[in-house]
């Protein structure tokens, strides 16, 4: 009997919640509560647990981490470090009375620009890259399936970019509280860079599943378009609710179901506004970040099975 | 005996973003390698020899025909513990060095902790890498990656070795190991594919070869018997006099020969370079 691949289980498993999250998604009854822990359970398991099962998605995962520590990383850190001490020294003079809220906000920003700029230039490469310089000749000459080769740089580059982003943010707080103290922290502030963290992981998936077809610089593009379309979900809905033509409203919906909505992972109009979020709305969003990213990476690994490694 | 390699009408056309055909890498070709046979692939630039090597490890996929490699289907991930390859360059990871290198590709093929730590050793020691093991790979001269291309190759121990011009980039000398680190893998019994337009590399250490052009087999047989012309012969003597020379013409020439040539055979200046240096550094073999 033919042994069930890896990639076929969570090919199969990530389908299988989305179609249940599909048909519970419309719905408010008793289900619906339940349904958000057991998605945010049941995906961080596949997403994060089940891979580190297979010994090889770890191998390469591990290698992705250790490329990214020998690279000039930690550079970036000190850059964001001088930025945001020199944001609290110069606007906390400008900005009065709320110098909190301003540098919260700006720090956020700046940590969005890291954190994205991170991300898609480590994961649009992860798996292209390795076609261009041949690396992936030799690796494929090892009992290693190219599902797996995928899945592995998925896992690898999450690591790095949730490392680097709670790394930034750990400066980030820290460094608020150094200056306002504990009485003017806000959990939000942290919520916020949880949302940052889970809106990379996103932007990860789709930058390695887009990896396995387009070059370094179209990839680039592509997920930074991406990345602007979804943080413009809101807008979407806007001009197609002012569209009074059915197939234009169709295309749109179908759109706006395709594109994540990146707008909902950030909360600093939120700590603007003064307004907070519980902890039920992360654990949503959570179980929404990593729902998408699988379903990508699914597709990724579909794509890559039969990608020929020599054809850029 | 059976076959290491089938290969069975198989094509391979290259298309285009509009799936027309564009070129033609390998055109109807039929070719076997036995078990335990050292075998060369010949052929110029642009002949497919490459273009076969990707298709016998699953990285492209043929348009037609079949493939069996160790008995299975190139895409038979398990099968792939059996099977080594060495690319033309040593396409490996810049930010590793030797040790984590090996360390890797020595997990990926589910090589035990214990056993792999010791056969770690034991290539870089075959390869003459031990004592660099510590310096990343990219700061590796070309000779140096090759090695550690050829490391990863023995650290698998397959039974099946596919090597692409394996002997590019190093100097006689290091070519000559590699040499004859292929003659030892073939008396261990292990078979040896190798790709290469270096002839007089073929020559010396292949079983079999093929010759391909524009992704067709031209030819394919033994070394021996393709190279050995059976209408000439060769006499080879030492202290010979001028005088003598004149008597074996003639005796040539009486029995109805036709004399092509008399010389003083010359070394090659591979084999001259090899001798020096040897001498240079004291090494007897």
């Amino acid at each position: 009997m033919k042994k069930v691949g890896f990639h076929t289980i969570y090919i199969a498993m990530a389908v299988f919640l989305l179609l249940i999250d599909c048909f519970l998604s419309g719905k408010t009854e008793l289900a619906q509560p339940y349904w958000v822990y057991l998605k945010a359970v049941s995906l961080s398991v596949l997403v994060f647990v089940f891979p580190l099962f297979n010994r090889r998605i770890r191998t390469i995962a591990y290698s992705v981490l250790k490329e990214e520590i020998r690279k000039k990383t930690l550079y970036v850190i000190v850059v964001f470090i001088v930025l945001i001490f020199g944001m609290i020294h110069v606007f906390g003079k400008i900005a009065p009375g709320n110098q909190h809220i301003f540098v919260s906000e700006l720090g956020l920003s700046a940590m969005t620009m890291f954190g994205l700029l991170f991300g898609i230039f480590m994961a649009s490469t992860a798996i292209y890259r390795e076609m261009e310089k041949k690396t992936v000749y030799v690796m494929l000459s090892y009992p290693v399936s190219r599902q797996e080769i995928v899945m592995g740089k998925f896992i690898g580059n999450v690591g790095s970019v949730v490392a680097f982003s709670g790394i930034l943010s750990v400066i980030f707080i820290n460094s608020l509280l150094f200056r306002f103290g504990f009485e003017k922290f806000e959990l939000m502030l942290l919520y916020s860079c949880l949302g940052l963290m889970m809106e990379f992981i996103v932007i990860v998936a789709i930058a390695i599943t887009t990896s396995t077809l387009l070059s370094t610089v179209s990839n680039f593009i592509f997920v930074f378009i991406v990345f602007i379309l979804g943080h413009m979900t809101e807008q979407i809905i806007h001009i197609t609710g002012r569209v009074e033509a059915d197939s234009i409203k169709r295309v749109g919906d179908a759109f706006l179901k395709i594109i994540p909505d990146f707008s909902r992972f950030e909360f600093k109009d939120m700590i603007n506004l003064g307004q907070s979020v519980d902890i039920n709305t992360l654990i949503n969003l959570l179980g929404y970040a990593l729902l998408y990213s699988a379903v990508i990476v699914s597709i990724g690994m579909l794509v890559f099975r039969k990608r020929e490694v020599d054809r850029l | 005996m059976e076959n290491a390699i089938e290969i069975k009408a198989l094509k391979k056309i290259y298309r285009d973003f509009w799936n027309r055909p564009k070129v033609t890498a390998v055109n109807g070709l039929d070719l076997t390698v036995k078990k335990g046979e050292i075998f060369g692939m010949l052929g110029p630039n642009g002949s497919g020899k490459t273009t076969v090597l990707k298709l016998l490890l699953g990285l492209i996929f043929p348009s037609s025909g079949s493939i069996k490699v160790m008995g299975a289907s190139p895409e038979n991930i398990g099968n792939k513990k059996n099977i080594g390859y060495m690319p033309e360059e040593s396409y490996l990871y810049g930010f590793l060095n030797a040790d984590e290198i090996l360390d890797f590709y020595g997990k990926l093929n589910a090589m035990p902790e214990k056993i792999r730590k010791k056969r770690i050793n034991e290539v870089l020691d075959i390869v003459g890498l031990s004592e660099a093991r510590k310096r990343r790979v990219a700061d590796y001269s070309k000779g140096m990656s090759r090695r550690i291309g050829l490391a990863q190759v023995l650290l698998k121990d397959p039974d099946l070795v596919l090597l692409d011009e394996p002997t590019i980039g190093l100097d006689p000398i290091g070519a000559g190991e590699i040499k004859n680190i292929i003659k030892k893998l073939k008396d261990r019994g292990k078979t040896v594919l190798l790709s290469s337009h270096l002839l007089a590399e073929v020559q010396t250490i292949c079983d079999r070869i093929a010759i391909l052009y524009n992704g067709k087999l031209v030819r394919e047989g033994n070394v021996d018997d393709l190279l050995t012309e059976g209408n000439k012969t060769e006499i080879i003597v030492s202290g010979l006099k001028t005088g003598d020379i004149d008597k074996i013409k003639e005796l040539i020439s009486g029995s109805g020969g036709d004399l092509i040539s008399v010389d003083h055979p010359s070394e090659t200046l591979e084999s001259l370079f090899i001798k020096l240096i040897r001498e240079k550094s004291g090494k007897n073999n």
